[in-house]
């Protein structure tokens, strides 16, 4: 009886967890603007497809002790991935909350917009790199 | 019978000083637009609504004996457009503010990995792909931050791209521009001024 009352907790917090995800970054508009930056259309079930297949797979990475040994380039190519995946994701929540209108007032050309964000982007990545490679952190 | 006449308004227009000429917010066809060129309307602050019914007014003196009619919008707004200002200044400032931006997104993002411990995650990342356990892994870690700027600049375009794919940057700027103009009309036409 406590393994089933336990199954079916963790089976319902998974839901929560993975719906509450997914809405979050849908109202972000992450995968749609995403994929109407590289002009695709009718992506919602690619979307939700590859990115409920994602967290399964993370899920079950984290939570259980598997290896899969097939190299380090592997490592880098995921690294790289999810990288990308959350400057989408700081970039769709750079947009909600409207900050690119803010700071127009500074700059009345386009140029200089794409100037302020060119350094807000070289900030992240300057700040990552030393977070990781300075021994400081 | 009497000839006909037909004006247009634009939607919106900019005037380069405090007086516009009606020539510029106003087409007529049937006629000649030469008269149209000396009457000029005066501007009361940022926006003023110019209505169809002010500019027949006006034109009516102009074209005697014509029956004329509106053909276009019913108003036209017209905004005054701001003074250069020293492009020094404006250099200062995008500079500061891109000093700011620099290091402001430099140290969130710490913060943010720092809260979320992600050098763990990359380090399992790392022993998931590897099976060796390993502290600090740059095998990771580079390419993460170098994805981080790729994601962001392949959402707001900052690269050259066709005119006919506007990015979510474009959109974004074009819905606060309007927001503006429909604020800035608003306020022409408040009556307490």
């Amino acid at each position: 009886m406590g393994n089933l009352l336990s199954g079916v907790t963790g089976l319902s917090a998974g839901i929560v967890t993975g719906t509450a995800l997914c809405a979050f970054y849908i109202a972000l508009g992450v995968f749609s603007n995403s994929s109407v930056s590289l002009g695709l259309r009718n992506t919602g079930l690619l979307m939700s497809a590859s990115t409920a297949a994602g967290g399964l797979t993370g899920a079950v990475i984290t939570l259980f002790d598997v290896r899969l040994p097939i190299g380090e380039a592997f490592a880098s190519l995921c690294g790289l991935l999810s990288g990308v995946y959350v400057g989408i994701v700081i970039a769709c929540l750079a947009e909600v909350t409207d900050t690119i209108p803010v700071i127009k007032n500074f700059g009345r050309t386009r140029q200089a917009i794409a100037f302020l964000l060119l350094a807000f982007v070289l900030g992240k990545t300057a700040g990552s790199l030393i977070y990781w490679l300075s021994g400081v952190f | 019978m009497k000839k006909e006449l037909f004006f247009a308004l634009e939607k919106t227009a900019y005037a380069k000083g405090p007086r516009v000429p009606l020539y510029s917010i106003c087409s007529v066809y049937g006629a000649t637009a030469q008269p149209l060129k000396n009457v000029l309307i005066p501007l009361k602050g940022a926006a003023t609504t110019v209505t169809a019914l002010d500019v027949m007014a006006r034109i009516a003196p102009l074209y005697p004996d014509y029956a004329i009619t509106n053909l276009g919008p019913t108003e036209c707004r017209v905004f005054m457009q701001h003074s250069p200002g020293s492009p020094l200044l404006k250099v200062l400032k995008v500079m500061l503010l891109c000093l700011v931006m620099f290091f402001g997104g430099a140290v969130a993002i710490m913060t943010f990995h720092e809260d979320v411990s992600m050098s763990q995650v990359h380090s399992d990342i790392y022993a998931f792909f590897t099976g060796a356990e390993q502290e600090n892994v740059p095998v990771v870690s580079v390419p993460y931050s170098i994805g981080v700027a790729v994601g962001f600049v392949m959402l707001f375009g900052l690269y050259r791209r066709r005119k006919s794919r506007p990015t979510v940057l474009d959109i974004d700027i074009h819905n606060y521009e309007n927001q503006l103009r429909d604020y800035l009309a608003a306020q022409g036409n408040r009556p307490d001024g």
